[in-house]
């Protein structure tokens, strides 16, 4: 039979599956009734829709909601329940079609199912039972949630930027601070790699570092030893730290990298200050660690070691000392280190560097410890001067303090000598000194009198004893004969002694010395030792020399009193016991005396003179007063019967010639009554006369009482009267205001009367009568002037014009006395004053007075 | 009361003058009885009836005296005083008649108490027209005590 195919094997199997022979249909299988058999059928029928339905949910829900835990067990599940309902739609089908055979399998297959789902979900079931409840899920994202938030609060706060970035540095997460610093916002750099936060020239390395460290996390700081900088937004770069940590998120593959990102700029900024001191320090600065290995220097160190930094730095510090000293230094070095402070190193020692090129040079050095914060151990600073030019300073110091010492030796001897002169000068400036004091006192006792003896007196008191030991002073007379006035002696009782020398044997007038020479010569003369040999040529006789003897004449000078060529005498000063003797200063100094004498001399007789000569004056000022007062009284009377007696006499002529005019005009014809009236006129005029004459005398003898007037006041009230005498003229009076001065009142009117009226009398012929009364100036002084313009008169006559009883015009032109000028005259005169005039025959006249 | 003529005293030395200042009176029409004292003494006598006016009613006194001043014996400043100095004549108008204008003359004649100072002229003329004014003021326009008795 191998023409049975498997497929005729299968067809067959399916045939026989699906037939329904052997079997009833459930119908006529059993009393069934309509009721329960479609009860029945419809239930199996809704089962099977149910069954059919629910698996169709939940290959929904299983599509829908991928990622659901156990999906195989839903499979199943969903399988199982599919095939359930089969087997109840077989139930129902099997009423018509009992197809046993199938249901049958279906039914196996069911069976199969579900013990499969079973074990599934058997296997399963921890981890079903591991399945938390949507509650639990909800509670468990809440602590998330929470423990998130916290995280981010964290990050937020953190002073520092963090950054967290993936394996692949992608960064994932950034807080504040970063925006911040680098100066963006997160959402610009979230997902970017972190290189967008280098400068470019560092990218090539972080890659390599950052891969490096996703291999080998661990928390640690970002580039030990290396200046690390961030790049903001702007492209600016600045210093930072970085710390790094690894992060792993639970069920996450790979890490994150979490960094602390500092920005150092002040850090670098005080460091840098810190740098900058030292290396500005003038010092060379050496900054070693505990282990004396060189941790920094300056350029200073470079410059006078002679290394460059990088040569030395590392090294340990010995290799700046010369090498005798090293061992000792290590030692040094550690007690230091053991017991640090701020001191100087190898006091009282000679401490010395070594340069590079193995030269060395004297050095002061001072140590300070540094502790730094957040390191161990202590740093050592020091502070290396070099001294090579002290040193040297101080060399020559010393050189120069020997050097000293030998001058001082020289100088020493020399001062001495110096001093020894200067003593000697001194003495002689004392001298001086004293000589100008007695020159001071001595004039100031020469001035204090004016009498002539007293004077000279006064003088030769002095000059004993602090000058000379005793001094004679000698006067030439009138006749040339020279006498001896004054004599001075330290001790009195030989003052007589002198004179009587001088008596008994007077100086021979033709002697070579003494006091005759010098009146001839007008030369002083010093004899600053006089030796015996000379007292013995001099001595007339044995009695002259004794008298010589004891007066003792050790020493002289003989000088004049001389002064323009006048001589008055001689001055002469002689010391005899003292010991002392004249030198060429004494000689200086008593020329100097003399010459002050003199001329305290000439002020006496000066004065003398003066006082004689103010005796006589007074003496003749005395008779003339006497002699004036005299005729003064004389006048007085005469005036006086003048003014009474020679006026009677007129009076009565002219009386009795009027009343024989009067009473008996019958018995004379014309030229009888003619001649009495001359005779009247002439008796009057007399009067007119002897009142003038009257009025003269007086303002010549009248006492002057000066007071400040007002000329124009006292013109102005003149000129009214005249106009009131005369109303009928027509007149142009002009008088300057305030003309004040200081004169006699009644002295003044009387004269400003005579000129106003003199204006006025001599212009009565003119239409008009122009008077003028004002002032000029010239160099300072005012002119007062009094101008008409009248007949005027002939400039010929100006000197008679003030002449008492002088006139001008005649007596029928113009009537008047002549006195009225030489009234004026006397007054203005009597104030100081003078008096001038101008004149043009029929114009007018001026004058002029100052007072 | 007794109704009298008023009487001038002239005291006055000099006979010209004395006759001129008569006839001056006269010119001008001056009537009144004129007693004239030739010094100092005289005038004394009649004011106070002494020497030869013994006899003389005392009650009588002048109108005026015109006093010179340069008088004999007893001088006229001299007169003045006294006449001043006596009750009976203190109110005696004194005019001083004289050729003096020394100051000091008519400075004394005031402080002695004299009424009036007039300056004689020398021209007649003026002299008469002078004592016309005088007369008229002194004898006609002044009161005078003389016409009020006193009674002693």
């Amino acid at each position: 039979m191998l023409k049975y195919s498997t497929m005729e094997q299968i067809t067959e199997f399916i045939e026989e599956l699906f037939s329904a022979d052997g079997w009833p249909a459930r119908w006529y299988c059993g009393n069934w009734t309509e009721f329960h058999g479609w009860l029945y059928i419809i239930s199996d029928l809704a089962i099977w829709a149910a069954y059919f339905v629910i698996p169709i949910f939940l290959i929904q829900f299983i599509r829908k909601k991928p990622g659901i835990p156990l999906p195989t067990v839903f499979w199943l599940f969903g399988a199982f329940i599919l095939f359930c309902g089969l087997t109840h739609l077989m139930d129902a089908i099997i009423f018509w079609w009992p197809a046993y055979r199938l249901s049958a399998m279906l039914r196996f297959m069911t069976a199969v199912i579900s013990w499969v789902t079973i074990f599934a979900i058997y296997k399963f079931l921890p981890v079903a039972l591991a399945l938390r409840t949507p509650k639990d899920f909800e509670e468990e994202l809440g602590e998330r949630k929470k423990s998130e938030s916290k995280f981010v609060g964290l990050l937020e706060s953190a002073p520092d930027a963090m950054v967290i970035a993936d394996s692949n540095g992608k960064i994932q997460m950034v807080n504040a601070q970063t925006e911040r610093i680098f100066g963006y916002e997160r959402n610009e750099i979230i997902g970017k790699e972190v290189e967008i936060l280098i400068p470019e020239r560092f990218h090539n390395n972080h890659t390599g570092h950052r891969n490096n460290y996703i291999e080998n996390p661990t928390v640690r700081s970002m580039g030990i030893g290396m200046e690390l900088f961030g790049k903001r937004k702007d492209g600016s770069e600045f210093p930072v730290e970085i710390s790094l940590s690894p992060m792993k998120l639970v069920g996450e593959e790979g890490i994150l990298v979490m960094s602390a990102i500092r920005d150092i700029t002040t850090q670098k900024k005080s460091e840098s200050k810190f740098v900058g001191l030292l290396e500005s320090a003038p010092d060379a600065m050496v900054i070693a660690d505990s282990n004396g290995r060189i941790q920094m220097v300056n350029a200073q160190t470079e410059r006078i070691f002679g290394y460059e930094r990088n040569e030395i730095i590392g090294k340990e510090v010995e290799i700046l000392i010369p090498e005798r000293f090293h061992n000792k230094h290590t030692g040094h070095r550690h007690g230091y280190v053991e017991h640090p402070k701020v001191r100087g190193m190898g006091v009282g020692m000679e401490l010395f560097g070594k340069r590079k090129d193995g030269s060395e040079f004297p050095v002061e050095i001072s140590l300070s410890p540094m502790k730094l914060i957040g390191e161990e151990g202590i740093l050592v600073i020091s502070a290396i001067r070099d001294i090579t030019k002290q040193k040297k300073t101080e060399a020559e110091i010393r050189k120069l303090n020997e050097n000293l010492e030998h001058l001082i030796i020289e100088r020493t001897s020399e001062l001495e000598l110096a001093l020894k002169k200067e003593k000697a000068a001194r003495v002689e400036m004392n001298q001086n000194q004293l000589r100008l004091t007695f020159l001071t006192k001595a004039s100031n006792k020469l001035s204090s009198s004016l009498d002539y003896s007293e004077t000279l007196k006064n003088l030769a008191d002095m000059l004993t004893p602090e000058i000379a030991d005793w001094c004679a002073i000698d006067e030439i007379e009138e006749d040339g004969e020279i006498k001896r006035i004054v004599v001075s002696h330290v001790d009195s009782k030989k003052i007589d002694f002198v004179f009587e020398l001088e008596k008994k044997y007077p100086t021979d007038p033709s002697a070579p010395q003494g006091v005759y020479e010098v009146v001839r010569t007008r030369k002083p003369q010093l004899y600053t030792h006089i030796p015996d040999e000379m007292l013995v040529m001099a001595a007339k006789d044995q009695e002259h020399l004794r008298i010589l003897r004891e007066l003792g004449l050790k020493s002289a000078i003989i000088v004049p009193l001389i002064s323009r060529d006048q001589i008055y005498g001689v001055l002469t000063l002689v010391l005899s016991d003292s010991g002392r003797l004249f030198d060429e200063g004494d000689l200086e100094f008593a020329k100097e005396l003399a010459r002050r004498a003199t001329l305290a001399i000439e002020n006496t007789k000066l004065y003398k003179k003066m006082q004689d000569s103010n005796a006589e004056l007074e003496l003749r000022v005395n008779k003339r007063t006497i002699e004036l007062e005299n005729i003064n009284k004389e006048l007085e009377a005469f005036s006086y019967s003048v003014s009474h007696d020679l006026r009677a006499p007129l009076r009565s002529i002219d009386g009795f010639s009027n009343k024989i005019l009067k009473d008996y005009s019958h018995l004379f014809d014309d030229q009888g009554k003619d001649y009495f009236n001359r005779v009247m006129n002439s008796s009057r005029h007399m009067g007119n006369l002897i009142d003038d004459l009257i009025k003269l005398a007086r303002i010549s003898r009248i006492d002057m009482n000066m007071e400040e007037i007002d000329l124009s006041a006292i013109a102005r009230s003149i000129v009214s009267e005249l106009k009131e005498s005369n109303p009928e003229r027509r007149a142009n009076i002009s008088i300057q205001d305030d003309l004040i001065i200081n004169g006699d009142r009644n002295l003044i009117h009387i004269a400003l009367q005579n000129l106003l009226g003199n204006a006025w009398k001599y212009s009565k012929n003119k239409p008009e009568t122009e008077i003028e009364f004002s002032t000029i100036q010239n160099e300072g002084q005012i002119i007062y002037f009094i101008r008409d313009n009248g007949a005027g008169f002939n400039m010929r006559y100006i000197d008679k014009l003030f002449g008492a009883f002088q006139r001008l015009h005649s007596l029928s032109e113009f009537e008047g006395t002549g006195i009225g000028l030489a009234t004026v005259q006397r007054i203005i005169r009597r104030h100081q004053g003078a008096i001038w005039a101008e004149s043009e025959i029929d114009k007018g006249t001026t004058f002029f007075f100052t007072l | 009361m007794k109704q009298y003529e008023k009487i001038i005293l002239l005291v006055e030395d000099n006979p010209d003058d004395e006759l001129l200042t008569l006839m001056a009176f006269k010119d001008n029409k001056i009537t009144n009885e004129v007693i004239v004292a030739r010094d100092g003494e005289e005038a004394l006598d009649y004011l106070f009836g002494t020497g030869k006016y013994q006899t003389r009613d005392l009650d009588i006194l002048p109108q005026v005296v015109l006093l010179d001043l340069k008088l004999p014996k007893v001088d006229g400043l001299e007169v003045l005083k006294t006449i001043r100095s006596n009750p009976s004549t203190k109110l005696l108008p004194v005019v001083i008649l004289t050729s003096s204008k020394e100051e000091v003359d008519i400075l004394k004649s005031y402080e002695l108490g004299a009424n009036s100072y007039i300056r004689k002229p020398v021209d007649f003329e003026q002299f008469s027209e002078a004592i016309k004014q005088l007369g008229l003021y002194w004898l006609v326009l002044n009161e005078s005590i003389s016409e009020i008795v006193i009674t002693k």
